[in-house]
């Protein structure tokens, strides 16, 4: 149980059953990521009802929202704030101010040429790979429960787990690099043999405190423990 | 006043051992005395993070690497980090420190000593002076023990080394010996005991459950050269010689073993020498019941567990003299020797010889006798005295 987070964990090994998001969301992964950033500075989420201000177990602020639909759905998201196109700027220009110097020099502009391609590529990977925007759990009763991960190019990685397998969600303590932290993860029941198939931690990337974790906890338990009324949710449609 | 008391030490559960089952028993009397204990040791394998034992005793396994026997290595900061996590998340009044050969122990009291925390540290075991591994422990535990506000031996002879080792002004010492679980080991037949199953017994040799004519001889350590294993085959082929009522029974595992071996096959002694190999902690009890002497031929001894247990299950015991063995038991119901093989002989076979006379005392007085000598609970409440003492920076 008590596992020690190592990196990004990301083995999540389930069909994902809502195949036409992930489509959708391929389409979107390459939308013009300069463009992007003007959208990104300062998590847009700020403006939605309901949003707070939390913090990360390193001190970083993160944006809380929550979104509750007929007490059958229910779905937190944590945004961290925007990649900055100063800091961007900065790295660029760092590595300019080193390189240009050397490869005047050197008498080689390869140098330079390779070393500005470098650090585009460096940026465009961060972007899409490496630098986490907004992660989410939707709980819906009766149905599932999907983790999503959206980076700061706009790309998103969803994962549905279905209910029959969802043991549990619970919080759990781990070790993770020089700290001992609290996480959130979702137990996933093996249906062929008794126990545990998978512990799949969510949040990783924000790693929120325990007060942020705490209302993410009651509010999915209060999802789980309902049995799905279909009429209801028709009428209320 | 309740302390909130972190424990830490390189070995704990799921190894088994002296100083794990010292740790894991005190920890759990004094929550029942009220206090927040906490265990920090490294990870064992996969056996990372943060686990619960019985009653909430909360152990965290520190994702560090042992280096050599179990230990971690002595860096003093790489467990800093981790260590200030866990004394500040578990708001830690007191750090209590295990056994002299763990680093992670002496890291703990260092990181205490500069958090300003309150720090014991319990010796286990007694070292020389002379050799190489015993002058760089003694330098390492001169540097944490200056940190430490106050140390515990297991007795006193523990206690005189560890103040001439560590320079530690002998007031700041105190003596609080270990304990043994008298209730699991009772004397009586092995099948009286509801812990062993069938499949327990029938790992046991034939000359455990039958109790023939001779007499039973039982050896129960680990086979490493500070318990004597070589003064025990001496000890073996000169017994096997003289007397051909004897009988052995070794249990443990270690890298002497094979010393034992090669004795067994130079004098044919394959019916009369039993070698059962590593034992489970349910076994032991099951073992020392089929015999009739125990002997111990340790060269050095803090506070000898085993001789406790085999007296407790009605035993006769013979041990050699050194360390704090003579503390151990009173003199009526211990055979003391030098560490020599005649010496060793002749105690046995005195004692041999008092059983087949019909001399020996009876196994259930002896047991009602050392049941009442030491208890667990007396150990964490003399603990919790120490510790008192300590966070009131109340020093001698």
């Amino acid at each position: 149980m008590g596992a020690v987070l190592t990196g990004r964990e990301r083995n999540y090994h389930y069909n994902c059953a809502l195949g036409s998001t992930r489509a959708a969301n391929r389409q979107l992964a390459w939308t013009p990521i300069l463009g992007s950033f003007g959208t990104l500075r300062r998590g847009r989420r700020m403006e939605e009802p309901g949003a707070t201000r939390m913090a990360s177990c390193r001190g970083d602020p993160l944006v809380f929202s929550e979104r509750k639909q007929h007490g059958l759905s229910i779905e937190y998201t944590l945004s961290s704030p925007g990649v900055s196109l100063s800091s961007l700027l900065c790295c660029t220009l760092a590595v300019w101010t080193v390189t240009y110097p050397v490869s005047t020099y050197a008498q080689a502009p390869a140098l330079l040429a390779s070393a500005t391609v470098i650090v585009m590529l460096g940026i465009l990977v961060y972007l899409h790979w490496i630098r986490v925007q907004h992660e989410s759990i939707l709980v819906i009763s009766g149905t599932g429960v999907q983790l999503s991960t959206c980076f700061a190019s706009g790309r998103c990685d969803t994962h549905f787990i279905e209910m029959d397998v969802v043991q549990d969600i619970v919080i759990n303590e781990g070790i993770h690099r020089q700290a001992v932290i609290y996480y959130l993860c979702v137990l996933v029941r093996n249906n062929q043999k008794n126990g545990l198939k998978a512990i799949l931690p969510v949040f990783l990337a924000a790693r929120p405190r325990l007060d942020c974790l705490r209302k993410v906890y009651r509010g999915c338990q209060e999802i789980l423990h309902t049995e799905p009324n279909i009429s209801t949710c028709v009428m209320d449609r | 006043m309740p302390h909130s008391i972190c424990m830490v030490s390189d070995f704990f559960h799921p190894n088994a051992g002296g100083v794990e089952s010292h740790v894991y028993q005190l920890s759990q009397c004094l929550v029942e005395r009220g206090h927040r204990v906490v265990v920090v040791t490294h990870a064992y394998g996969d056996r990372a993070g943060i686990r619960y034992l019985t009653n909430g005793l909360r152990v965290y396994y520190l994702p560090l690497r042992p280096m050599y026997n179990q230990a971690t290595a002595p860096t003093l900061f790489h467990s800093l980090a981790l260590l200030r996590c866990v004394f500040i998340r578990e708001h830690v009044t007191v750090v209590h420190a295990h056994s002299a050969f763990s680093s992670l122990a002496h890291d703990a009291l260092f990181h205490a000593a500069s958090f300003g925390l309150a720090s014991i540290f319990t010796d286990h075991s007694l070292f020389g002076f002379a050799d190489v591994s015993s002058v760089l422990t003694n330098a390492l535990l001169r540097a944490s023990l200056g940190g430490a506000t106050r140390a515990i031996c297991v007795s006193h002879t523990g206690r005189e080394n560890t103040a001439l080792r560590a320079a530690m002004p002998p007031g700041r010492i105190s003596v609080i010996p270990n304990a043994v679980d008298a209730t699991r080991f009772t004397p009586g037949p092995p099948t009286g005991n509801p812990d062993s199953t069938c499949h327990d017994r029938a790992h046991l040799p034939r000359s455990v459950d039958r109790r023939c004519a001779g007499v039973t001889v039982v050896i129960i350590s680990r086979l490493v050269y500070r318990k004597g294993v070589d003064l025990l085959a001496g000890v073996l082929a000169q017994l096997a010689a003289t007397r051909s009522d004897l009988n052995f029974v070794i249990g443990g595992e270690g890298p002497k073993r094979i010393v034992l071996e090669e004795l067994r096959e130079q004098h044919c002694l394959h019916d009369r020498v039993t070698l059962l190999g590593a034992l489970d902690h349910r076994q032991v009890r099951d073992v020392l019941v089929g015999g009739d002497i125990f002997l111990n031929t340790s060269l050095t001894e803090a506070f000898c567990m085993a001789i406790v247990e085999a007296a407790s299950c009605g035993l006769q015991v013979v041990s050699t003299h050194v360390g704090g063995v003579p503390e151990v038991l009173p003199p009526d119901l211990l055979t003391l020797c030098k560490p020599t093989v005649r010496d060793l002989c002749a105690g046995v076979i005195a004692a041999a010889d008092r059983l087949l006379a019909g001399k020996a005392p009876d196994r259930a007085t002896t047991h009602a006798r050392v049941r009442d000598f030491y208890d667990w609970r007396d150990v964490a409440s003399r603990t919790e005295k120490v510790s008192n003492d300590d966070s009131s920076q109340n020093d001698n």
